[in-house]
C-alpha cells in the first residue's frame, strides 16, 4: 500500500466518523469543505494521482473516487437528516388534534332531490324546462282539461292574485300562483312541436294553512314525454327506472288507475322499498301519471291522433319526509343549520 | 263515501273477504281509505240487561246498587253512572269479559257489597262517545243477546274516496257493478213494486219547470197519511254505520237510496208547501233562504230554486228549506227526485258555501236515468216504514227520452295507448261486464252504448281507459324507447344556478329555503288564508334574517346562509334573486382562540360573492352588501352583527362567461417593490388604486394590499396602506435601476395625487 492510498483511507475514516458526529448544519459545510472542496483532502489526493507510476494509477485512482462519492453520499445524507430536523422545530404534531376545516356548506335536502331527480331524466335524454309561478287559469286549469265549474278544480284550492294588481286576461282568465307544476307542459308545448322530453322542477302552491304536513309552499318535478307511439308500457318502464335509480335497485313500483283530469288513462304510483318496509309499511303512495288527454293536445293546437305522450309528477316534499323520516314539513323552510347539516 | 260489507252482498255476490276486497277496489281505482271491523270484540261478549232497581249504595254516596235482569238471571252490580232509570236496557259486561281497555271484569266487592258485573257507557265499549254514563238501548232490545247482535251483528265498513270522474261509484249499487264487472256474478237490483192507492198525484200537485236549461228532469210523487216517527233498528244502524245521523223514517229512507242507487231524492212536507205545488225557477235576486241546516241565504238569479207558489223551499240539488222539512207533524209527504245542471249547482254550492251529499252529487253528474227507479224505491219503502197511501202516479218532466250514447272504441287505438295488443274479443268481454253494451262490431272496431249512468264515458280514449283497468295495468310490461336527447334553453340556466349553489356551498353557505307567501310583500293575494302569508315575497334578504334568528335563538350563533328563490314586483314581475346572510364567527370551530374568536364581517361576504364572481366568470357588484342596523339586529333578536347581501341572479347568469381565452405564463422574472403610504382615514383603497393607475407605469403588473396599520407611529386620522407592487416586462428582465426608477416616479407621483406621505420602513 502506498502512502497515498493509507492516506484516502485514514482521511475516510477521519471524515466518516466526523460526519457521524457533527450535530449541525455549519459544521456540516465545513466538514464538506475540508474534505471535498476545491482545496480540500480528497481533491487534493486526486491532485498527487498524476504523479504515481503508471501501473500504480488505476488501482489508487478508483480508491480516490470511491472515497469522494462516499464521503459526499454520507454528508448529503446528514444534510438531509438536519434539515429534517430543522424543519420539525417547534412543538411535536399532535395527529388527533382536529384538522382545520373549512366547513363545506349543504344544499337544502329539496335541492339535493331536484338535483338528482334531473340527472337521471338527463340520463335517460330529457331537457330541463321552466315556467312562471305566477300562472294564469287558463294553463294552469283549462288548457289541462280542467274547465271552469267543474269538481276536478277541487282537488287543489287555489291562491289568487289581487285581481286589481293584475287583471284577468281576457283570453287567460285570473292570475293565480300554479298548484302544480304541470302548465310548464302547456308552454313546451305552445313553443316546440314533438317529439317533446322534458323534465320540469319548481315551486307550487295551495291554499293550505302551515301545519306539520301542509304547506301552503311546496315542490314539484314534472316529466313529460309526447311524440309518435308514445305508450303506458313507456311510461312504466320510464317511472320504474327512475325510482330505482333515484331510490335503490330494489324499490317495487306499482301502478292504480286513478283519475287526472289532464291525464287518460291516469294512475297513481305507489312505491314499496326495503328501507320503507323496515318502517312497517308497505306501499307508499308517492306520485301520479297518466297518458296525456287528448283535450291537452288539442288546447295546445296539436292535430288530432297525431301523438300520444305521457307526463308523471310528484311532491319533491313529500318524498323527502318519506325518504328520510322526516315528521314536520316546516323544517324545510326553517332553516335550522342543525337539520341542513344533515343532508 | 262509506259502505258495508254486508249491505254490498245484498246487490252483488262478493266472493272476497274484506281485505281481499279492498285490494281489488283499490287496483280497480276506488281507493279505499279505511276498513273498520264493527260490531265485533267486546261487543260480542257484553250483554244486555234490564235495570231492576236501584238503591244508594250504604258506604258511597256516588255509587248505586241495582239489580239486573240479564236473560239468563238476576244479578246485583254496583254503578257509578246517573243517567238510567229503572226499566233502561243497558249493556253488562259478565265477569271473564275482557274490555277494550284491556282491563278484564271480575266479581268483586266495591266498598264492601258485592258486584257481578259491570254496565257500561259507549266509551267503555270502544264505540263513538255518547252521553255521559251508560249506554242506554232501545226499549225494545231483546234481554240476553249479546250487544253485536244488538246492533245488528259484525260487519266491516269501508270508507271510499271516489274521484271526482266516476259519481256512479257514490253508490251501493255503482260499486256493485264494478265488482260485477270484475267477477262476472250478475248485479242485484232490488225489484220495486210500489202499492200505490186513492186520488192520482195530478190531483194533489203540480210541478211547473220555468229553468229546464238547469233542471231537465223533476220528478215528483206524493204519499199521504204517513206517521213520521224512528226508522226501524236496520235501517237506523245500518246509517249510523256509514256515518249518517238517523232523523225519522221518511229522511232516513230518502237517504238510505240516496246511497244504495246515488239519486239524491228531497221530502218536503207537503201540508206546508203553497198551494201544494211545486215550481222550478230561478231565484228572485235577493231572495231570502232559510235551509234545513239553520243557515241563512240571500241568492242570486243565477240560482235554482225548488219553490211552492210563493216561496222558495229548497235549493235546487243542495239542500231543502227548514220551512217546509220533514217533522213530527207532517202527515203528507211530496217526494222529489230530479237531475240539475251540475255546474249550475256547483257555482250555487261554492258561492253559498253550502255542501251536501246531494250537492256533492248532482255537482259531478247524477244518473239522469235513475230518477224514477230512485223515487219508486223511496215510495216503496216509506210506505213499509211509515204507512200511508202512495198516490197513483209520478209526475215526471223530462220532455223526450235521454238521448242514447254510443261510442266506438278502434282496437289499434287501444295498442297505440297501452302499448299491449288486448284481443278483440277480450276488449267486448271488458265492455259487456261493464255493461256498455256492443251495438255494433267490425274486424277494426266496435261501439258502445254508453248506459246514463256513465257520465264520464265521452270518447274513445275514455274506453280505452276501461280496457286498461279491467284488464290490469300490472299486465302491461315496462318498458323504455330509445329517443333522441331533448335540448332545451333552460338548460344552460340551470346548469348555471346549479354551480351557483355549488360554489356558495363549498365557501362554508348551508342553502336556505323560504315560504313565497309572506305578510309584508308589493304584490298581494286575492284570496290570503291569513295576514301573514296575504303577500307574494319581494325579497330574500328578510326570509333569510328570519332564519338567522331562529338558529340564533337556539343558541347556533354562527350562522352562514344563502337562498336562491323568485320574488316578484307589483306588476307580478318575477325575477330570480340570490341572497346571503352571515353572523357570528368566521371558523368557530378553530382551536388557536384568536381565530375561534373572529367574528365574521363586511369583508366575508364581499369576498364571498369575488369568489362567486370568478367561479362564474362576472364581475359581481358588491355595493348591495349591508350590515343589519343595530335596531334591526335587536328587532330580529341577534347577538353578533349580521350582514346580508342581495341580488339578481339572472342577470349574472346570462353575462356569466361561456369561453375561456389563455394568456401566455410570462417568461421573463418579475422584480417586487414595497411602498407604504400615510393617507387620511377617509382615502380609500380604490383612491389609492386609481392613483397608482394614473401613474400609468408599462412595466407595473400587479398592485396588491399587504398592510393597513394605524399605531403609535402614525398620526391620529390618518393610517398606513402598504402596497405590494410587482413590476414585469414581456420582452426583457427588468433591470434593478429600471425598476429602482419606476418605483421612485410612482412613489412621486402618488405623494403629489394623493397629498400623502410615504412611509419608509
Amino acid at each position: 500500500m502506498t502512502e497515498l492510498e493509507q492516506q484516502l483511507q485514514s482521511a475516510r475514516a477521519e471524515a466518516e466518523r466526523a460526519v457521524a458526529a457533527c450535530t449541525d448544519l455549519p459544521s456540516l459545510d465545513q466538514l464538506k469543505a475540508r474534505y471535498l472542496g476545491r482545496s480540500g483532502i480528497v481533491p487534493a489526493a486526486l491532485e498527487q494521482l498524476g504523479k504515481l507510476p503508471k501501473e500504480e494509477k488505476p488501482r489508487i485512482g478508483k480508491l480516490a473516487n470511491e472515497v469522494k462519492n462516499a464521503l459526499t453520499a454520507a454528508i448529503e445524507a446528514k444534510r438531509e437528516e438536519l434539515e429534517a430536523k430543522a424543519a420539525s422545530s417547534g412543538p411535536a404534531i399532535d395527529v388527533t388534534l382536529p384538522g382545520r376545516r373549512h366547513h363545506l356548506g349543504h344544499l337544502h335536502p329539496l335541492t339535493q332531490i331536484f338535483e338528482r331527480t334531473v340527472v337521471i331524466f338527463r340520463r335517460m335524454g330529457f331537457a330541463v324546462e321552466d315556467g312562471p309561478e305566477v300562472e294564469d287559469e287558463w294553463h294552469c286549469f283549462d288548457a289541462l282539461n280542467t274547465p271552469a265549474n267543474h269538481p276536478a278544480r277541487d282537488m287543489q284550492d287555489t291562491l289568487y292574485i289581487d285581481d286589481k294588481a293584475m287583471p284577468p286576461d281576457p283570453k287567460c282568465g285570473r292570475y293565480l300562483l300554479r298548484t302544480h307544476t304541470s302548465p310548464v307542459q302547456v308552454r313546451t308545448m305552445l313553443k316546440q312541436k314533438p317529439p317533446i322530453r322534458i323534465v320540469a322542477p319548481g315551486r307550487v302552491f295551495r291554499r293550505d294553512e302551515l301545519d306539520a304536513t301542509h304547506s301552503p309552499t311546496f315542490h314539484q318535478i314534472e316529466g313529460l314525454y309526447v311524440d309518435r307511439n308514445v305508450t303506458v308500457a313507456d311510461l312504466k318502464g320510464t317511472v320504474e327506472f327512475f325510482f330505482k335509480q333515484l331510490l335503490s335497485p330494489e324499490t317495487e313500483v306499482r301502478f292504480r288507475p286513478h283519475f287526472f283530469p289532464y291525464t287518460e288513462p291516469s294512475f297513481e304510483i305507489d312505491l314499496s322499498t326495503p328501507q320503507f318496509r323496515a318502517r312497517g309499511k308497505e306501499w307508499i303512495e308517492i306520485a301520479g301519471c297518466g297518458m296525456v288527454d287528448p283535450n291537452v293536445f288539442k288546447a295546445v293546437g296539436y292535430p288530432d291522433d297525431e301523438y300520444t305522450g305521457w307526463a308523471f309528477g310528484f311532491g319533491i316534499d313529500r318524498l323527502a319526509m318519506v325518504m328520510w323520516s322526516i315528521n314536520d314539513i316546516r323544517l324545510f323552510t326553517e332553516n335550522d343549520v342543525r337539520f341542513l347539516e344533515q343532508f | 263515501m262509506k259502505f258495508t260489507y254486508n249491505w254490498l252482498k245484498q246487490y252483488v255476490n262478493v266472493d272476497w273477504s274484506p281485505r281481499e276486497l279492498a285490494d281489488k277496489l283499490t287496483f280497480a281505482g276506488i281507493e279505499v281509505e279505511d276498513v273498520v271491523t264493527v260490531g265485533g270484540g267486546v261487543l260480542q261478549q257484553v250483554v244486555v240487561c234490564q235495570v231492576l232497581s236501584s238503591e244508594k249504595h250504604p258506604n258511597a254516596d256516588k255509587l248505586s246498587v241495582c239489580r239486573v235482569n240479564d236473560g239468563k238471571a238476576e244479578r246485583q252490580i254496583v254503578c257509578g253512572a246517573k243517567n238510567y232509570k229503572v226499566g233502561d236496557k243497558v249493556p253488562l259486561a259478565l265477569p271473564g269479559t275482557t274490555m277494550a281497555n284491556g282491563m278484564t271484569i271480575k266479581e268483586a266487592k266495591l266498598r264492601g257489597v258485592e258486584s257481578q258485573g259491570m254496565m257500561c257507557s259507549a266509551e267503555e265499549l270502544g264505540l263513538p262517545k255518547g252521553e255521559d254514563g251508560l249506554l242506554i238501548l232501545p226499549a225494545d232490545t231483546r234481554l240476553g243477546i249479546t250487544l253485536s247482535e244488538a246492533m245488528g251483528g259484525t260487519d266491516t265498513v269501508f270508507d271510499i274516496e271516489v274521484t271526482p270522474n266516476r259519481p256512479d261509484w257514490l253508490s251501493l249499487i255503482g260499486i256493485a257493478r264494478e265488482i260485477s264487472a270484475l267477477t262476472g256474478n250478475p248485479i242485484k237490483v232490488p225489484a220495486v213494486a210500489v202499492p200505490e192507492s186513492g186520488d192520482a198525484v195530478t190531483k194533489h200537485t203540480s210541478v211547473a219547470v220555468e229553468a229546464a236549461d238547469l233542471c231537465p228532469r223533476y220528478t215528483a210523487r206524493v204519499i199521504r197519511g204517513v206517521k213520521i216517527g224512528p226508522s226501524p233498528a236496520w235501517l237506523k244502524q245500518l246509517l249510523e254505520k256509514v256515518g249518517l245521523r238517523p232523523v225519522n223514517n221518511v229522511v232516513d229512507v230518502t237517504n238510505y237510496v240516496l246511497l244504495e242507487c246515488g239519486q239524491p231524492l228531497h221530502a218536503f212536507d207537503y201540508n206546508r208547501l203553497a198551494e201544494h205545488r211545486i215550481v222550478v225557477r230561478r231565484a228572485a235576486k235577493g231572495e231570502k233562504f232559510l235551509a234545513i241546516d239553520g243557515s241563512a241565504h240571500e241568492l242570486t238569479s243565477e240560482m235554482l230554486v225548488i219553490a211552492d207558489a210563493e216561496r222558495a223551499v229548497a235549493l235546487a240539488g243542495i239542500m231543502g228549506g227548514k220551512d217546509s222539512e220533514i217533522g213530527d207533524t207532517t202527515t203528507d209527504v211530496l217526494l222529489e227526485s230530479a237531475w240539475f245542471l251540475p255546474a249550475n249547482v256547483r257555482r250555487t254550492s261554492k258561492r253559498l258555501g253550502l255542501a251536501s251529499d246531494a250537492s256533492y252529487r248532482f255537482e259531478r253528474g247524477a244518473d239522469i236515468g235513475s230518477a224514477l227507479w230512485a223515487s219508486n224505491r223511496a215510495a216503496q219503502l216509506i210506505q213499509q216504514l211509515a204507512g200511508g197511501q202512495v198516490a197513483p202516479g209520478i209526475i215526471d218532466t223530462l220532455a223526450k227520452p235521454v238521448e242514447k250514447r254510443w261510442v266506438r272504441c278502434r282496437y289499434a287505438q287501444v295498442n297505440r295507448l297501452l302499448g299491449i295488443i288486448v284481443p278483440p274479443e277480450t276488449v267486448k268481454k271488458i265492455f259487456g261486464g261493464l255493461t256498455l253494451q256492443v251495438v255494433a262490431s267490425d274486424a277494426q272496431s266496435c261501439e258502445v252504448e254508453i248506459p246514463t249512468f256513465r257520465v264520464d264515458l265521452e270518447r274513445e280514449v275514455d274506453l280505452i281507459e276501461e280496457v286498461c283497468r279491467i284488464h290490469g295495468v300490472e299486465k302491461i310490461p315496462a318498458k323504455m324507447q330509445p329517443s333522441t336527447p331533448a335540448v332545451s334553453e333552460f338548460d344552460a340556466k340551470w346548469d348555471s344556478i346549479a354551480r351557483v349553489r355549488q360554489v356558495l356551498t363549498s365557501l362554508g353557505f348551508h342553502e336556505a329555503q323560504n315560504q313565497t307567501l309572506v305578510g309584508d310583500g308589493e304584490l298581494k293575494l286575492q284570496n290570503p288564508l291569513s295576514a301573514d302569508q296575504q303577500a307574494l315575497r319581494h325579497s330574500l334578504a328578510p326570509g333569510l334574517l328570519a332564519n338567522l334568528r331562529t338558529n340564533v335563538s337556539r343558541h347556533q350563533y354562527d350562522v352562514k346562509l344563502f337562498e336562491i328563490g323568485r320574488v316578484f314586483a307589483a306588476d307580478g314581475k318575477e325575477s330570480l334573486h340570490l341572497a346571503l346572510a352571515v353572523t357570528g364567527r368566521r371558523q368557530p370551530d378553530a382551536w388557536e382562540t384568536a381565530q375561534r374568536e373572529a367574528m365574521l364581517d363586511y369583508y366575508d361576504l364581499k369576498g364571498a360573492l369575488e369568489d362567486l364572481g370568478e367561479a362564474i366568470g362576472v364581475v359581481i357588484d358588491t355595493a348591495g352588501i349591508r350590515q343589519i342596523s343595530p335596531a334591526q339586529a335587536k328587532r330580529f333578536d341577534l347577538r353578533d352583527p349580521a350582514y346580508v347581501a342581495e341580488l339578481e341572479l339572472e342577470p349574472l347568469l346570462s353575462s356569466a362567461r361561456r369561453e375561456t381565452t389563455f394568456r401566455e405564463l410570462a417568461k421573463f422574472p418579475a422584480v417586487v417593490r414595497d411602498v407604504a403610504l400615510v393617507v387620511d382615514e377617509n382615502q380609500t383603497h380604490a383612491d389609492i388604486v386609481a392613483a397608482i393607475e394614473k401613474a400609468r407605469n408599462k412595466t407595473l403588473e400587479r398592485v396588491e394590499l399587504f398592510d393597513i396599520y394605524r399605531g403609535s407611529s402614525i398620526a391620529t386620522g390618518k393610517k398606513s396602506m402598504a402596497y405590494s407592487l410587482t413590476f414585469r416586462a414581456a420582452d426583457r428582465t427588468l433591470t434593478d435601476a429600471e425598476v429602482n426608477g419606476a418605483h421612485e416616479q410612482l412613489k412621486r407621483s402618488l405623494v403629489q395625487t394623493l397629498k400623502c406621505e410615504i412611509r419608509e420602513s
